[in-house]
């Protein structure tokens, strides 16, 4: 390694062999990978990050931001001195940022090297002042190796390399020149992997919509909401979803909250503590003044609920605070849930944990885990959020997405949350038969008043139909009186569509009686079952 | 770093010369969509220009399409991402312009999955920079073009000249368009004995040019031509840009050639230049007096103490970037 003052290089070391799986494949997506990225610019107190792909070519990234930046020392000590995974960020005890006093997110300091997920080397130049008041630069250059995982792995437990550090790199930078428009921490790379680029292109390249639709959120919460899945629009826009979902934003739209209340009349909100919460909530995720734009486009969370207009949805509001092994769980959230229609997009369908404003592992369509519901229809009506301000970190697994589930606060809140889901579910439940019930009434009412027009019309005035439930049987004849009497609650076949379309046929038969001739009763009777099944059924 | 939102000397060029030529351009063209291939840097003043004059124009979903922007520094690709915005559709080309356009492709690049994740990293930079010049290179033919590299295209023997060369062969599709040719005036003895040559022997053989040089030059020697920006202008707009349309088969019409200063003081020279289809007209029938008209009529020179007084142009430039804040502004309201 050269000692210059003005530029150094060297070897990229990694403090323990599961850090060296950042250059790989630690993240599951697109989206969790500038997540880490942003999240460090959300810590390091930035307004504004600006994420590119250089769509439609998606042969480029950049994340740039202008926050704080990053002191040429924690970038040596990152890559240099003690590894990855060793920066201050790791052993530091803020919770809060200095500026703007967000919830800090990272805490492990590894966040940097996630895009060696989405490219083999990249660039970063910060732009900061340190302690001392200096205004400050240097460009940085990481290229990472291409030896397989495997590879190290074994290389790291071979019995005498125990606790030897591995290189999954090289790192070199060099001292610039300050510049103030450039103020904050930038990370680019024209070195992107093929797995990328191919899979972002495949939602410019299938979908039409997208190619015509101007270039906004408006246009893009329309796509998704339009489709059944979001994963059916590929993997641009769900890259897009996904950040919209985990990242600390504000709700979209005017009413700045998930419920459009204003907009359907059927949602019951059954705590009225539910809106100041929401309120609150938004007024802190606005008071961060956390601007994320990717490709050009100012993100927010996208949550819109009801999926569907005029259903009759429920509110349910709860919140927890309280020791657990003496040390402080404390969340606060909703659940949703919408009768008899399943949420859309599939994505919003589950139980999303926000971790100090960040979304950790997507909705969760289990319910953590929940299984008295969750293989049947009703749960695909529910969704909920749920904001954790303190506690669960020590569940938070290295990935940030995903938790160690045998974890004391983690337990905690997986069985606060299923005795809620008990009564969401049980109420639902009973709504969704409710629901069925004045639906079956509604449709045989209208089928009546149909079968007795049908009757008079058909029968040319010879026949009116009435419906008495005392008689004994399904269906009475009296051709004196000229009245059939029918009793809808007498089936004589189990399939309410079936016995109805029987009754119609023997209505329809006693009714071309009248005709002299058989073939034009035959006539009359076809006639009249097939204008009574387009007319009625 | 030059602020190119404070340029002034610049604008005037873009004001006076990029402009008129453009909208006039523009305007006989009527509605065809205007492509446009540009060196812009981050700020993009000649987009935003372009586009608030209705040169440009932005299509019913407000996305402006049609333009071309070539970078080489992967830094400032971010900049521009964000000055730019929203997304124009086209993709940015990474890469320096004269290694884009030259580039030559070979069989075993062509064997590659272009991508495919390959293992060695120098076979990777080839690989980014071949998607990159075949992208550049099939987006040609362009409308209007902003060559403005930085670097010196004066000198033939350069990659950047060839550049320019390889440009005009390129355009050889189209029947009319715009070329905007930017390059630090730098005249070594090389070019000058160059120019020199070429300007002895079209003395020779046009007396036209012979008797526009002695009336306006008092000289017909190359050498003893006082006026640097002028010897740049001739050199420049003859024995260049007069020579490559004759060679790639267009008629050249020199506009204007303007002269201003960088902000390190170097100055710089642009060109404006309509190309048409020569269609087997003799360069006889326009040449000579393409060479009287440079002689006689360039450059304009502007100097700072004017550009920074000129309030045309500073309240023009600000309401270009008035314009680039608004748009950005209104597309995050969306």
């Amino acid at each position: 390694m050269s000692t210059t003052a003005d530029q150094e290089s060297g070897k990229i070391r990694v403090a323990d062999i599961t850090l060296a799986q950042l250059s790989r494949g630690l993240y599951r997506s697109n989206a969790t990978v500038f997540k880490e990225l942003i999240n460090n610019a959300y810590d390091a107190d930035a307004t504004e990050v600006r994420v590119n792909t250089n769509f439609p070519a998606f042969d480029y990234i950049s994340i740039v931001d202008n926050g704080t930046g990053m002191p040429l020392e924690g970038f040596k000590k990152h890559f240099a001195d003690d590894g990855i995974g060793s920066s201050s960020k790791r052993r530091g005890n803020a919770n809060e940022t200095e500026i703007f006093k967000r919830p800090v997110i990272g805490r492990l300091g590894i966040g940097m090297m996630a895009i060696g997920q989405l490219c083999h080397s990249f660039e970063i130049e910060s732009h900061y002042k340190d302690d001392k008041g200096n205004l400050l630069a240097f460009k940085g250059e990481i290229v990472l190796t291409n030896e397989s995982i495997p590879d190290l792995v074994s290389e790291i437990t071979k019995p005498k390399s125990k606790g030897k550090e591995i290189d999954v790199g090289e790192w070199s930078y060099e001292k610039i020149d300050y510049e103030a428009s450039k103020k904050g921490f930038r990370i680019y790379s024209n070195d992107v992997r093929g797995t990328f680029r191919r899979e972002m292109r495949e939602s410019y390249e299938t979908l039409e919509e997208f190619k015509n639709v101007p270039f906004s959120l408006k246009s893009i919460i329309s796509i998704l909401y339009n489709s059944r899945s979001v994963r059916d629009c590929k993997a641009y826009l769900e890259t897009i979803w996904e950040l919209c979902t985990l990242c600390p934003l504000p709700y979209y739209d005017n009413e700045k909250s998930p419920i459009k209340w204003d907009q359907n009349k059927k949602i019951d909100i059954l705590d009225k503590k539910f809106s100041s919460f929401i309120n609150e909530r938004q007024g802190a995720l606005l008071g961060y003044n956390f601007d994320l734009h990717f490709d050009g486009i100012l993100l927010n969370k996208l949550i819109q609920l009801p999926s569907v207009e005029d259903i009759t949805s429920r509110v349910y509001y709860f919140e927890f605070d309280e020791d657990i092994f003496d040390s402080r769980l404390k969340f606060s959230g909703y659940v949703f849930s919408q009768v008899s229609r399943a949420i859309r997009p599939f994505e919003l369908n589950g139980i999303q944990v926000r971790l100090r404003n960040v979304g950790i592992g997507g909705y969760d369509a289990t319910f953590m885990k929940y299984y008295k519901q969750v293989e049947t229809i009703r749960s695909k009506w529910v969704s909920g959020e749920i904001f954790v301000d303190s506690g669960l970190e020590a569940a938070l697994n290295i990935d940030r997405d995903s938790f160690n589930e045998h974890e004391e606060h983690y337990k905690s809140l997986q069985k606060y949350i299923h005795e809620v889901l008990d009564k969401v579910f049980d109420e639902t439940n009973k709504a969704a038969i409710q629901k069925r019930e004045v639906v079956k009434e509604t449709k045989l009412s209208t089928q009546s008043n149909k079968l007795k027009d049908y009757v008079i019309t058909a029968s040319k005035g010879k026949f009116e139909l009435k419906e008495d439930k005392s008689i004994n049987t399904s269906l009475e004849i009296d051709n004196d009186k000229g009245v059939i009497t029918i009793n809808n609650d007498i089936q004589e076949i189990r399939s309410s569509k079936a016995d109805q379309l029987y009754k119609i046929i023997e209505i329809a038969y006693h009714i071309s009686r009248a005709s002299k001739s058989e073939q034009v009763r035959h006539d009359t009777f076809m006639e009249l079952v097939k204008k009574a099944l387009k007319e009625i059924i | 770093m030059k602020d190119w939102d404070n340029y002034y000397s610049k604008h005037c060029t873009r004001f006076y010369g990029w402009l008129p030529a453009s909208k006039e351009f523009k305007e006989r063209k009527g509605d065809i969509k205007i492509k446009y291939l540009t060196l812009c840097d981050t700020n993009a003043i000649d987009i935003f220009m372009l586009e608030m004059e209705g040169v440009l124009q932005r299509d019913a979903n407000q996305t402006l399409t049609g333009v071309t922007i070539c970078e080489m520094e992967e830094s400032k690709l971010a900049d521009i991402f964000k000055n730019v915005n929203p997304p124009l559709r086209e993709s940015i080309v990474k890469g320096k312009i004269q290694q884009l356009l030259l580039f030559k492709d070979t069989a075993e690049l062509q064997a590659m999955d272009p991508d495919g994740d390959v293992r060695n990293r120098e076979v990777r930079r080839k690989l980014n920079m071949r998607r990159d010049a075949i992208r550049l290179q099939q987006g040609f033919p362009f409308d209007i073009i902003n060559f403005d590299p930085c670097d010196s295209i004066i000198n033939p023997n350069k990659e950047m000249f060839q550049a320019l060369d390889k440009i005009f062969e390129l355009q050889n599709n189209i029947d009319e368009f715009l070329i905007f040719s930017t390059t630090p005036i730098h005249l070594n003895d090389a070019v000058i004995k160059l120019f020199s040559d070429d300007f002895k022997q079209n003395i020779e053989d046009h007396e036209v040019i012979k008797i526009a040089s002695e009336a306006t030059l008092n000289t017909l020697e190359f050498a003893n031509i006082d006026d640097g920006h002028k010897k740049a202008a001739i050199g420049l707009g003859k024995t260049l840009i007069a020579k490559l349309s004759i060679k790639n088969g267009f008629v050249s019409n020199q506009l204007g050639i303007y002269v201003y200063k960088s902000d390190n003081g170097t100055p710089m020279m642009s060109s404006v230049t309509l190309l048409s289809k020569a269609n087997g007209k003799d360069p006889i029938e326009w040449y000579p007096s393409e060479i009287v008209k440079i002689i006689k009529e360039m450059p304009t020179v502007y100097e700072p103490e004017y550009a920074e007084t000129n309030e045309d142009v500073i309240n023009h430039l600000s309401s270009v970037i008035q314009r680039r804040e608004q748009i950005q502004s209104q597309f995050m309201a969306q």
